[in-house]
């Protein structure tokens, strides 16, 4: 049987995705290479994220039953289409190396200075793997069910933080030139581009009625969370944000003699730690579904030894600490932006625009029962 | 007569077997059955005294329609006499006829319906199933006088022929689900089933998974209730407690007392409960993590205050807690198994004795205690999954000694996802949660008034979604 | 063969997160079930001190010693390492007491005054970094030796309530009108005028004023208006003293001390939730003769506006002051109750005017000095940074700029209805 996600479960996908990575040393970049403009960077590129998410779901609707692989194959043909998928494949094993480093270095800060790598990658890629074993049902429906008490535990959080002193003094948000801007956008684009999983989930995704209506009230709640999470982390730090590494942890901890009780950031470290896990286990299946397309080959215990392997290797060789892939991000890999910003958008925007609506839906459900 | 020497001998000659044998009209009448199991004054009433008074032909016929006062007559052949003892039933031959008349004075003691002590209610329906899947019947019967109420038996178990009872609305349950069930009991191929925890697994896809899906329930108004969503019900003869199909886990955050008390409390004290499965799991392997690994998550001020009682601790954090565990454990498990007398003593030595004691005496420290017994505690606000939480509870306090907390939200995750993975009779086992089905909040973790509640749970395939028509569309 | 380990392959997969558990546990458990708890492998500290001796380091920490049941108070101890650097005497130190130092709940660092000569954020920014001390953590000048205070304030925890700790993070901010956080010091530090302030706290002989470890307290204790907690000493000759006076970091350097009435005005202008008095003199009306009155200030509402004239700033504070009279004083015999005072024009001018005076007061100190501590550099900026930069440009010595910027004050004062 086909497994299928329901559009909500969708949604608190994309919500999801739109999380993890952010909270924790994006906020610090931000402001540290664009000072005050960091929180226009931001709004910029989850603009820019929306747009995509709008193309992608546009596409989706054109072409309900197929996934990017279908779709370069059928027009562009296979060889292309593998190479994407191998494109993208690497994509989502850097997205997951910097999951976890991330994640390491939270759980060093803030939890536990002597935490070592060895048992996070113990204790979290088996994890992982078995959510995406068990299949992208079960998966999307725990994501479903963890939603709720993530978004909680990110709206107590942001109660904690000083969200309700004055908001007078903050500065002009606009100081540094548009060039300035754009390179910023241009050098953490990686951070963003979280929906590219939804082509690749997209033959996966039930058809509903009002579906981007949904999946935008989703993806708009977290996105004005983490933009309210981004405010306050620049009221409270500006100047010192390269210090203040992990963002929600800094923002709740900030206050953590409420009531004379000592520190108050277990929610925030729930709230993060429950983030990553959903995020890597989706973060897993993309990686089986790609390896799947590539060697047209269904085997999850194959492809998910091999993601696995690929990982250990990535993580533990290779970028030993968060310095070296976050430069590694920095400087390589927003080249490879490109493919997600603008090559698979104009490549879509040109479906859209050239291949008319409806009378070619009955070819492609032809020709998908011949795929 | 041959033919009753024959069944005795296969039936091995025990003594509760007995032959009685009157003459009547010159003709033989023998009756064989099974002593312990039949009811001897009706037998006498219904069955001896007719006969011994009647003077006319006797024939199996004229015995069934003119002499016999027994409700449940039936002719049966040859093949079918000694299933018939066995199953209790007194087999009457008249001399010179190949048949028998197989007749129903069947007498077991029983106990009558009391309130179960398994789910006491404090304003609602005090009733409860009891052994005998006869009174079970009538008890649903008297709650559901419909006809569309549909009742089926089967019998299964090679040596004890346990009668399985399946109770459903015909226009309500789903027909596949009613199909897949009845598949899979007639599938059951064992010598014995006692009762009705024997055949869950033989119903179950996954019988070796550590949370099982079916609901169980002692109490008539909640079989009812269950049987009016939808779902079907499964009595077995000899087992007080009643399998409801198909089950979501949220069916044991409720409580038949939910019902006949305010909504709101209703919700709050839900929440409560939601928050014991927490508090019965993880708490005692989050504290030993926060001991081992995570001082700084701690607050300063309970820091000072574990370390005064724990400093002079002769065991490290991990066997302490493994110990007291273990100790509550035990005394939970003998206080179970104990004579009801006996029970006050075990109290006072678990108790007093073991934890005030070994606190002052320094072996275990106070905080360890409380943990421990706060997660003991808060397992019984869900006293239908606690053999499941007892074992997570375990499984989390391992994991918190060796991975700390990230491995106990590692192994939340993984066990959600594996609640998730659970898909009896095509019912998610979370759901209304996830996933999430909106009409089916009404009564989950929060309950709206039972007049606001219009519609079925649309997690159970319904043939009707609307309450109030009866079934009728 | 090979069929038999398919066999135990396929075992294992059908059971994987059961073998796998039991993997980590094979691999974890033996060293968990002997580890002791994290509190007696580290010594968890509480407040730090760092001391210049001999031109070397020397780092003091108070850290929790076993606790006795019967005494609820903390104990601690002092411990302390000298050396060149703060990583070498924090090793010193772990070699002391043999057990790593665990800063995750530290309160307080104290830095003494001979210290603080040379730049003090690259130490404490090393101690952020390496040994993971929370930015939120207070930090304060001492003028005194660092170890001191310490020694004072572990013996102050042990015999009383109060706890150093408590007291500097008092939520009313009692004690420092500004935050004195390592985060405010650095962001102070990173900011364009490189000035921050911190907290000052001294030992004092006098015993009249500042919280001692004493052993018995006569109920005699002097009140002073500045320290809010006071008692009387007998064994040791020295009192924590904790007054209002702060000192102000240029680059990281000490450069001075503000003192009490300087802060004074500082204080009508930043925003804080301070408790602070105000006394008019010479109050004639409403039945009063040549009265002293005093008001609490319940709340200080600050406004700030930018206007530009020959492009040179003109702020203007608009302060709305909420004030509860605590105290009226006057020779005659009093016959009004302090309740039923209310803000007339001429009360309300002459708090204008004393405010304005101290705020007066401490820009002299402020722009004698070129340092910025009340913020003015921020809400130029904010109002229009073009105009700011101009204005800058346009300046000889742009650390002057406070001297070219005009400050009003006016003052609004109500009582404040509870």
């Amino acid at each position: 049987m086909k497994e299928q996600i329901s559009i909500r479960q969708t949604a608190c996908f994309c919500a999801i995705s739109l999380l993890a990575l952010k909270l924790i040393a994006l906020p610090s970049l931000l402001f540290e290479k664009s000072n005050s403009s960091g929180l226009i960077v931001a709004i910029l590129l989850f603009i820019a994220d929306f747009l995509m998410l709008f193309l992608y779901l546009k596409i989706k609707e054109k072409y309900p039953d197929f996934s990017l692989y279908e779709i370069i194959k059928k027009y562009l043909g296979k060889i292309i289409a593998k190479i994407v998928y191998i494109l993208i494949y690497l994509f989502f094993v850097f997205k997951l190396c910097m999951l976890m480093n991330e994640g390491v270095l939270y759980m060093q800060d803030v939890v536990d200075e002597d935490y070592s790598l060895i048992v996070f990658l113990l204790t979290y890629l088996p994890v992982i793997t078995a959510l995406s074993f068990n299949g992208l049902k079960s998966c999307a429906r725990t994501c479903e069910f963890g939603f709720v008490f993530i978004i909680i535990g990110l709206i107590i959080c942001l109660f904690l933080s000083e969200i309700s002193l004055s908001f007078g003094e903050i500065g002009p948000l606009f100081i540094k030139d548009t060039k300035n801007i754009l390179s910023a956008c241009f050098d953490y684009n990686f951070w963003f581009s979280d929906f590219l999983f939804v082509t690749i989930l997209a033959d996966k995704i039930k058809i509903e009625k009002n579906a981007k209506r949904k999946i935008f009230s989703f993806v708009f709640m977290v996105a004005i969370l983490l933009l309210i999470l981004y405010f306050v982390y620049f009221r409270l730090f500006r100047v010192t944000a390269f210090l203040n590494k992990n963002a929600i942890a800094d923002v709740t901890e900030y206050n953590r003699n409420i009531g004379n009780s000592g520190n108050i950031d277990i929610i925030s470290i729930l709230v993060y730690l429950f983030v990553i896990f959903l995020q890597g286990s989706l973060y897993m299946n993309c990686l089986r579904i790609c390896y799947e397309k590539i060697f047209e080959y269904k085997n999850s215990y194959h492809s998910l030894i091999s993601a696995n392997i690929i990982l250990i290797l990535f993580e533990y060789f290779i970028f030993f600490n968060i310095q070296k892939i976050t430069d590694f991000v920095l400087f390589y890999f927003k080249y490879f932006g490109a493919l997600i910003w603008i090559i698979i958008p104009l490549f879509y925007i040109l479906l859209i625009i050239i291949c008319k609506e409806k009378k070619y839906d009955k070819k492609y459900k032809k020709l998908y029962k011949k795929i | 007569m041959e033919i009753i020497d024959k069944i005795k001998k296969q039936l091995n000659n025990n003594p509760d077997i007995l032959v009685r044998e009157i003459i009547v009209s010159n003709k033989k009448i023998s009756m064989i059955f099974l002593k312990s199991t039949i009811d001897k004054m009706l037998l006498v009433q219904s069955i001896i005294s007719p006969l011994i008074d009647y003077k006319g032909e006797v024939t199996l016929d004229n015995l069934k329609n003119e002499v016999l006062k027994v409700i449940e007559i039936e002719k049966v052949t040859k093949k079918d006499f000694v299933k018939n003892v066995i199953r209790n039933k007194v087999l009457l031959f008249v001399e010179g006829e190949n048949d028998a008349l197989c007749l129903d004075v069947e007498y077991f003691p029983t106990r009558q319906p009391a309130e179960p002590p398994t789910s006491p209610t404090i304003q609602g329906p005090r009733e409860g199933f009891t052994e005998s899947v006869k009174t079970t019947i009538a008890l649903i019967r008297k709650q559901l006088p419909t006809k569309h109420l549909i009742i089926k038996n089967y019998f299964v178990g090679e040596l004890t022929h346990t009668q399985i009872t399946m109770f459903y609305l015909d226009n309500l349950a789903d027909k596949k689900l009613i199909k897949k069930i009845e598949k899979k009991i007639k599938k059951i191929n064992t010598d014995a089933i006692l009762d009705s925890h024997y055949i869950i697994n033989y119903l179950s896809d996954r019988p070796n998974s550590l949370f099982e899906q079916f609901g169980l329930t002692e109490k008539p108004d909640i079989v009812t209730a269950k049987i009016l969503e939808g779902r079907v019900a499964i009595a077995v003869d000899g087992s007080p407690i009643v399998i409801t199909i198909p089950f979501m886990i949220m069916e044991d955050l409720q409580n038949s007392n939910d019902y006949y008390t305010n909504s709101h409390y209703t919700s709050f004290i839900r929440f409560i409960r939601a928050l014991g499965i927490i508090m019965a799991t993880v708490v005692p392997g989050v504290y030993l993590s926060f001991r081992l690994y995570h001082y700084k998550v701690v607050p300063l001020k309970y820091i000072l205050t574990i370390n005064a009682t724990t400093q002079n601790l002769p065991f490290t954090p991990f066997i302490e807690m493994l110990f007291i565990l273990i100790l509550f454990q035990m005394l939970y498990e003998v206080s179970l198994r104990l004579p009801r007398y006996l029970g006050l003593a075990t109290s006072i030595v678990g108790a007093l004795v073991l934890g005030d004691t070994g606190v002052q005496a320094g072996l275990i420290s106070s905080p360890g205690i409380i943990v421990i017994a706060l997660s003991l505690i808060s397992m019984y606000t869900i006293p239908n999954q606690a053999p499941q939480l007892s074992i997570l509870r375990f499984i989390f306090l391992m994991i918190g000694g060796t991975l700390g907390l990230f491995g106990i939200i590692g192994g939340m995750v993984y066990f959600i996802n594996y609640l998730n993975t659970m898909n009896e009779f095509d019912t998610p086992n979370l759901a209304p949660y996830s996933p999430r089905i909106k009409n089916d909040l009404q009564d989950a973790l929060t309950r709206q008034p039972i007049s606001k509640m219009k519609t079925r749970p649309k997690v159970i395939k319904n043939k009707d979604e609307k309450r109030g028509l009866g079934g009728e569309k | 063969m090979i069929k038999n380990i398919k066999n135990y392959i396929k075992k294992f997969r059908n059971c994987f997160a059961l073998s796998y558990f039991i993997l980590i546990m094979l691999i974890f458990l033996p060293s968990a079930i002997t580890m002791p708890s994290l509190s007696f492998r580290g010594a968890i500290i509480t407040a730090i001190g760092i001391d210049k001796v001999d031109e070397e380091v020397e780092f003091s920490v108070l850290t929790l010693s076993d606790i006795s049941k019967d005494n609820m108070g903390e104990n601690t101890k002092v411990v302390c390492g000298k050396n060149s650097s703060v990583a070498n005497a924090i090793s010193s130190i772990e070699s002391q007491i043999g057990r790593r130092l665990k800063m995750g709940h530290v309160g307080y660092v104290i830095i003494s005054q001979s210290f603080a000569s040379d730049d003090i954020a690259n130490v404490l920014n090393t101690l952020t970094i390496t040994t993971k001390l929370p930015n939120s953590v207070s930090l304060i000048l001492s003028r005194d030796s660092a170890k001191d205070v310490l020694n004072q304030a572990s013996k102050l925890e042990q015999s009383s309530m109060y706890k150093l700790r408590e007291i500097i993070q008092n939520e009313f901010n009692v004690n420092y009108t500004k935050d004195t956080s390592l985060d405010n010091f650095l962001k102070g530090y990173f900011s364009e005028t490189k000035t921050s302030t911190l907290g000052y706290i001294k030992l004092e002989n006098d015993i009249s004023q500042g919280i001692s470890a004493g052993q018995e307290t006569d109920g005699s204790s002097q009140a002073s208006n500045q320290s809010d907690n006071n008692s009387q000493q007998s064994n040791s000759n020295s009192v924590i003293s904790l007054q209002r006076e702060h000192a102000v970091f240029v680059n990281g350097k000490l450069k001075y001390i503000l003192s009490v009435d300087e802060m004074k005005g500082i204080n009508w202008v930043v925003e804080n939730n301070l408790q602070q008095l105000i006394t008019i003199d010479n109050v004639n009306e409403q039945g009063l003769n040549n009265a002293s009155v005093s008001f609490e200030v319940q709340q200080n509402q600050i406004k700030p506006s930018v206007i530009y004239r020959n492009n040179r700033p003109i702020i203007t504070f608009e302060l709305s002051l909420k004030l509860n009279t605590v105290e009226i004083m006057q020779e005659t015999k009093q016959t009004k109750s302090p309740k039923e005072i209310y803000i007339s024009d001429d009360i309300n001018n002459k708090i204008n005017d004393k405010i304005k005076r101290e705020v007066a007061l401490s820009l002299n100190k402020l722009r004698q000095e070129k340092t910025d501590v009340i913020g003015v550099y921020k809400i130029l900026f904010s109002d229009n940074h073009n105009k700011f930069d101009e204005f800058l440009n346009n300046l000889d010595d742009k650390n002057d700029f406070l001297s070219y910027v005009k400050i009003n004050i006016k003052a609004d004062s109500k009582i404040f209805a509870s």
